[in-house]
């Protein structure tokens, strides 16, 4: 309850510090612009996830049903939420501060189950303070991401099978990479049960199988259920796939040439130098820094960790136009709960670490309200 | 540059993929031989949650042995004859 209301008054708190942003670089009239600055959190995504409530079929453009790339789980809990508060914004902000808060509390317990309460307490902070952080209290499906993927660990690391299925159920219906929490959920079976060293006894892995692993069909189910949203509305269960193409640019490429692209995007003359910083920078650097915290964590972590993190960093870098890795990388739950054992006993690294995430934070933040392509 | 950094990533990402393979099998009972056993021996972070879920890997007996005595109740008596 601690946890949930410290992360619930930090939410408020960057609420009012974004006013405060928004008042000294945006605020040309007398009067306060409350509503400019809550209508401001309405952009890039943001106008799809509130106009999904009035379903997919809200908003067609050149004839195509743009809003079906976005996985609509966030979308229908500001719908829940929107029967309450009226207005969709204020529904959207507060169900993104509820699941970062409450994504916070299972963090918190997850990192329990095998580290120390320091290494819990500094996994959660440095989550906290990442730079891309303030986008948990913004109107975007992080923070939805966030809490489902990281129950789904905790029911995973708790072996609690049927649990695991429906949160990850909930994950695969937030972000296209929420489906891939199958695998360390396998992996973590594999080795509670020792499947592969009791391969000569089918009948007991049979049983494992069929009474445990079975309830992890859900995660696939929910990928299902958009592809069904896809079918049903425009046709096709994979038209997501064409729009993101048409519209975003966006097709796949392998995650290594994905590093190697940004970096002749960062080094080219045909890009403004605020965009470099803002978009590509971030996605250059955090996932290298993603990958030192992978190499440190190798052989004090899970393996179940590990394969969420190792997936996790491949999925989100598999893009043709990587505009918005430095937010992805903000649900690379594992690396924070490795970094924070790395930095458990190196308080003064600590302190420099999250002294320099807060700083970036405010950086990105302001960037973020005054429309640069923070997104 | 460009290369480089797709190199390193490759590296980082199927090295790491490949650690972790050979750390499953270890886990389920194939003793991989000498030195490369002990670096892809189980999960050993250097001390036990408070909260430990049942079934978790023991932790190795140093930091067993170092744990407060309040902490030997969440070890079930197998696991307690297995450090024995």
């Amino acid at each position: 309850m601690k946890i949930f209301l410290t992360a619930l008054l930090l939410r408020f708190f960057m609420l009012c510090v974004g006013f405060l942003i928004y008042c000294v670089f945006r605020g040309q009239d007398a009067a306060f612009p409350w509503d400019q600055f809550f209508g401001q959190w309405v952009k890039w995504d943001a106008n799809s996830y509130i106009r999904i409530p009035n379903g997919y079929r809200a908003m067609i453009e050149n004839g195509d049903y743009v809003m079906l790339v976005f996985f609509p789980f966030y979308s229908w809990i500001i719908k829940i939420f929107n029967w309450v508060i009226p207005n969709i914004n204020a529904a959207a902000l507060t169900v993104s501060s509820l699941c970062y808060s409450a994504g916070c509390v299972f963090m918190y317990k997850l990192c329990l189950i095998d580290y120390p309460r320091e290494s819990a307490k500094k996994a959660v902070t440095l989550i906290s303070a990442f730079p891309f952080a303030f986008f948990f209290g913004s109107i975007m499906s992080e923070s939805t991401f966030f809490l489902t993927s990281v129950i789904t660990l905790y029911c995973i690391r708790k072996h609690n099978w049927a649990a695991a299925g429906i949160a990850g159920m909930c994950a695969a219906l937030s972000r296209s990479a929420g489906v891939f929490l199958i695998f360390p959920a396998t992996v973590e079976f594999i080795e509670e049960y020792k499947i592969l060293a009791n391969l000569k006894k089918p009948k007991r892995v049979f049983s494992d199988i069929l009474k445990k692993w079975s309830f992890l069909l859900l995660l696939p189910l929910g990928t299902c259920i958009y592809l069904y949203i896809n079918y049903k509305t425009a046709g096709s269960p994979f038209e997501f796939l064409r729009l993101e193409e048409k519209y975003w640019s966006q097709t796949t490429r392998p995650f290594f040439k994905t590093i190697g692209y940004i970096w002749t995007v960062i080094t080219s003359s045909s890009t403004n130098v605020s965009t470099k910083f803002t978009a590509f920078v971030p996605g250059l650097t955090l996932p290298l820094i993603m990958y030192a915290v992978l190499i440190c964590g190798l052989k004090k972590t899970r393996s179940m960790h590990l394969t969420w993190l190792i997936i996790y960093l491949v999925v989100n870098t598999s893009m043709s136009w990587p505009l918005s890795i430095g937010r992805y990388m903000l649900c690379a739950v594992p690396a924070f709960i490795i970094a924070g054992d790395l930095l458990r006993e190196r308080n003064k690294a600590f302190t420099a670490v999250t002294f320099a995430s807060c700083v970036l934070m405010g950086i990105y933040y302001t960037a973020y309200l005054i429309d640069k392509q923070v997104m | 540059m460009e290369i480089l950094l797709e190199v390193i990533s490759f590296i980082a990402i199927f090295g790491s993929v490949v650690f972790v393979i050979l750390k499953i099998f270890q886990n389920n009972g194939f003793n991989l031989p000498g030195p490369i056993g002990s670096a892809f021996s189980g999960f050993t972070a250097g001390e036990a949650g408070p909260d430990g879920a049942p079934g978790e890997t023991a932790p190795d007996n140093a930091s067993v042995l170092s744990t407060p005595p309040d902490r030997f109740y969440r070890l079930r008596p197998t696991r307690l004859k297995t450090i024995a």
